[in-house]
C-alpha cells in the first residue's frame, strides 16, 4: 500500500471505530507487546482524541463549567467528529466550537452558549497576542489644542468587542465565581456589551455600558477626534464624551494617538 | 530578523523548558547549562510565553523542539508553521532545532499526535528527502528524534533502526536519541535496544532524551510523566559509552513536578555523563 493511502486510511480508521478502515488498518499492523492490533491501534486513538478532548476543555472551562463534565464531554466528541484540527499546533483546535453550539440541537436550552463559547476562543486567542503600551500622555501633552480635533484615538491593538442578546456578565460571573452557583440568571434581563483587550498585566475583560459601548464603537474606527465628537453630539447626546474619554485613557482602553495627516489609508 | 542572541554550542544536561517553572526560572537563575522549548508553545509573535523565553534566552542557551513538521506525510508542508520556526530560530539562535520520524497530517487533517509509519524503502526516500527540503529552507541540518512505537507494520521491509541510519544519511541530517524512547520500542516491539543503539552512525547523534515510561503491564507507554526508570539509566549509560558525552535533556510532559525534581534527574544525568568525558 503507497505511503498516501495508508495515512489516509489511518486518518478515517481514528474518526471510525470499529468501520471498514479500522479493520484495514488492524490487518496491516501488529500490536506492541501482547496487544492485539485492534488494541494497538485503539491506543494510538485514545492519544488522539484524549489531545483534542484536553484542549477543548482547557480552552473553554467556562463552557464546561456551564453545562457540566458529562454534557461537555458527549458535545467534544461530536465537535471532533464534525470538525477536524487544520493546524499542526493543538492550541489552534477548537475555534469554530461557538458555531457548533449555535447548531447544536442538546444545547437549545442554553442559547448564550456560543456566545460564551465566542469570549473564551478570544480570551484564549488574544493571550498569544501583544501587549498594549500605556497611553503615552507627555506624547498628548506636546500636540498643540488646537490640532487635538485631528487626533485619531485608537483602542488597544489586541481588542475585542462582542455584544451578546444575553446578560452574558452576569452569566460569566455567576460560572467563574465560587459559591454563588445557585443563583438564576433570567435570560430576559437583557443584552451584555464585552471588551477584551490586553495590556502589559494581561489579558483584560470589561462590561462596558451601553453609553459606553457606543463611544467604544465609535472609536473603533480611525475617524478624527472632532468627527468623532460631532457626530455623536448630534446622533446619540446620551453619550458624553467629555466625561467618558478621560476614563477611557485612564483605563486603558485607548492606547495610542496619530495626527489625522500621519495615519496611512485602511490602516487602523 | 536577526535576533539579539548568539548562537552557542551545548553541553551537559539540559531540562525541557515548561511555563510551571518559568517564573522560578527567571527569579532564581537555577545552574542548568541549557533548556530545550517545545518551539510549537513559542510561534505567536508576541504573547506571554515567548516573552518568558526570551527573558530566559538572555541567560542560557536553548533548542528547539517541535512536534508538527510533520517530516512523514505525504502533504505539502505548512509553509506558515515553518516560516515561524524559522523566525523563531533566527531569533533566538538556538542550538539546535529538532522534530521526530512521524507524520501528523493527511489531506490537511491533522491528528496533532505522532503517528507510525512502515519502514519501507518509499518512506525511506519520502521522508529524507522531506528533512533535506526543511534544512535547506531553514539553511541549518536538523535532529530528528525516533518516537516510542506501540504497534508495527507487517510489512515492513527493514528494521527502524536501519531506517533511522538510512534516513540519517540520506538526509544529510543529526539525530537527537530519545533513550527512553528506543527502550520502550524495543520492550514493546521485541527488538535488541542495544543492537538498536549499536546500528545509529555515532557521528550523528547530537543529543539524547531522557524521560519517564507508564507500564501499563501488557505494554509500556511512553507518558514523560515520571522519573526515568532504571532500564533506561542502563541504557543510556550504554548509549554514553557508544557515542560519549553527548548533550542529554530531562524531559516531562504531563503531572509536572517542582523544578527540584527535574534538577535531580538533571543531576543523575550529569554523573553518567561524567563517566565519559
Amino acid at each position: 500500500m503507497e505511503l498516501r493511502e495508508l495515512q489516509k486510511l489511518f486518518h478515517e480508521a481514528v474518526f471510525n471505530k470499529g468501520g471498514e478502515a479500522e479493520r484495514k488498518v488492524c490487518s496491516l499492523i501488529e500490536g506492541a507487546g501482547g496487544l492485539q492490533p485492534e488494541s494497538a491501534f485503539a491506543l494510538y486513538r485514545g492519544s488522539i482524541l484524549g489531545k483534542f478532548q484536553r484542549a477543548l476543555r482547557a480552552t473553554y472551562p467556562v463552557c464546561l463549567k456551564l453545562v457540566g463534565e458529562e454534557f461537555f464531554n458527549a458535545a467534544a466528541r461530536v465537535f471532533i467528529d464534525r470538525y477536524p484540527s487544520r493546524s499542526p499546533d493543538l492550541d489552534d483546535y477548537g475555534k469554530d466550537l461557538a458555531d457548533f453550539f449555535d447548531g447544536f440541537k442538546p444545547a437549545e436550552s442554553l442559547p448564550y452558549l456560543a456566545d460564551v463559547a465566542r469570549v473564551e476562543w478570544t480570551l484564549h486567542s488574544i493571550s498569544k497576542e501583544g501587549d498594549a503600551p500605556p497611553f503615552d500622555m507627555r506624547q498628548l501633552a506636546a500636540v498643540r489644542q488646537a490640532k487635538w480635533g485631528n487626533l485619531i484615538f485608537f483602542l488597544p491593538e489586541n481588542r475585542y468587542l462582542l455584544q451578546s442578546d444575553y446578560p452574558l456578565d452576569r452569566i460569566w460571573r455567576l460560572a467563574t465565581s465560587q459559591g454563588v452557583e445557585r443563583e438564576a440568571v433570567n435570560l430576559d434581563e437583557g443584552h451584555a456589551n464585552l471588551f477584551l483587550w490586553r495590556d502589559r498585566d494581561g489579558t483584560r475583560m470589561e462590561w462596558p455600558a451601553d453609553v459606553e459601548w457606543r463611544l467604544l464603537k465609535a472609536l473603533d474606527n480611525p475617524v478624527p477626534f472632532a468627527t468623532i465628537c460631532e457626530t455623536l453630539a448630534m446622533e446619540d447626546p446620551e453619550v458624553d464624551v467629555a466625561r467618558l474619554f478621560p476614563l477611557f485613557v485612564q483605563r486603558g482602553w485607548v492606547s495610542r494617538f496619530e495626527l489625522e495627516d500621519r495615519v496611512e489609508p485602511g490602516k487602523a | 530578523m536577526k535576533g539579539k542572541f548568539e548562537a552557542a554550542a551545548i553541553r551537559g544536561v539540559g531540562i525541557g523548558l515548561r511555563a510551571e517553572h518559568y517564573d522560578h526560572i527567571v527569579e532564581n537563575r537555577p545552574d542548568v547549562p541549557w533548556f530545550e522549548a517545545l518551539t510549537d508553545n513559542y510561534l505567536s509573535s508576541a504573547g506571554r510565553h515567548l516573552r518568558y523565553l526570551e527573558r530566559i534566552r538572555e541567560d542560557y542557551p536553548v533548542t528547539l523542539h517541535s512536534v508538527g513538521m510533520s517530516l512523514g506525510s505525504t502533504d505539502a508542508f505548512n509553509m506558515d508553521y515553518l516560516s515561524r520556526i524559522k523566525q523563531l530560530a533566527e531569533r533566538l539562535q538556538p542550538a539546535f532545532v529538532s522534530d521526530h520520524l512521524a507524520w501528523i497530517s493527511v489531506e490537511g487533517k491533522y491528528l496533532n499526535d505522532l503517528m507510525p509509519f512502515p519502514y519501507t524503502e518509499e518512506t525511506l526516500i519520502h521522508m529524507a528527502e522531506r528533512i533535506r527540503r526543511v534544512q535547506d529552507y531553514f539553511g541549518r541540518r536538523i535532529l530528528v528524534e525516533n518516537p516510542s512505537n506501540c504497534l508495527s507494520f507487517r510489512f515492513s521491509t527493514m528494521s527502524e533502526a536501519e531506517f533511522i541510519r538510512e534516513v540519517a544519511t540520506q538526509a544529510d541530517c543529526y539525530l537527537l536519541v530519545d533513550v527512553n524512547n528506543v527502550y520502550v520500542s524495543a520492550m514493546n516491539s521485541g527488538f535488541n535496544a542495544l543492537e538498536f543503539l549499536g546500528a545509529l552512525p555515532a557521528e550523528r547523534v547530537k543529543q539524547f532524551h531522557l524521560a519517564g515510561y507508564e507500564d501499563r503491564s501488557d505494554y509500556l507507554f511512553d507518558t514523560h510523566g515520571y522519573p526515568v526508570h532504571d532500564p533506561v539509566w542502563k541504557l543510556y549509560e550504554t548509549a554514553l559509552e557508544r557515542f560519549g558525552p553527548v548533550p542529554t535533556l530531562i524531559e516531562w510532559d504531563t503531572d509536572i513536578p517542582v523544578f527540584e525534581v527535574l534538577m535531580a534527574e538533571a543531576h543523575k544525568a550529569e554523573e553518567c555523563l561524567r563517566e565519559v568525558e
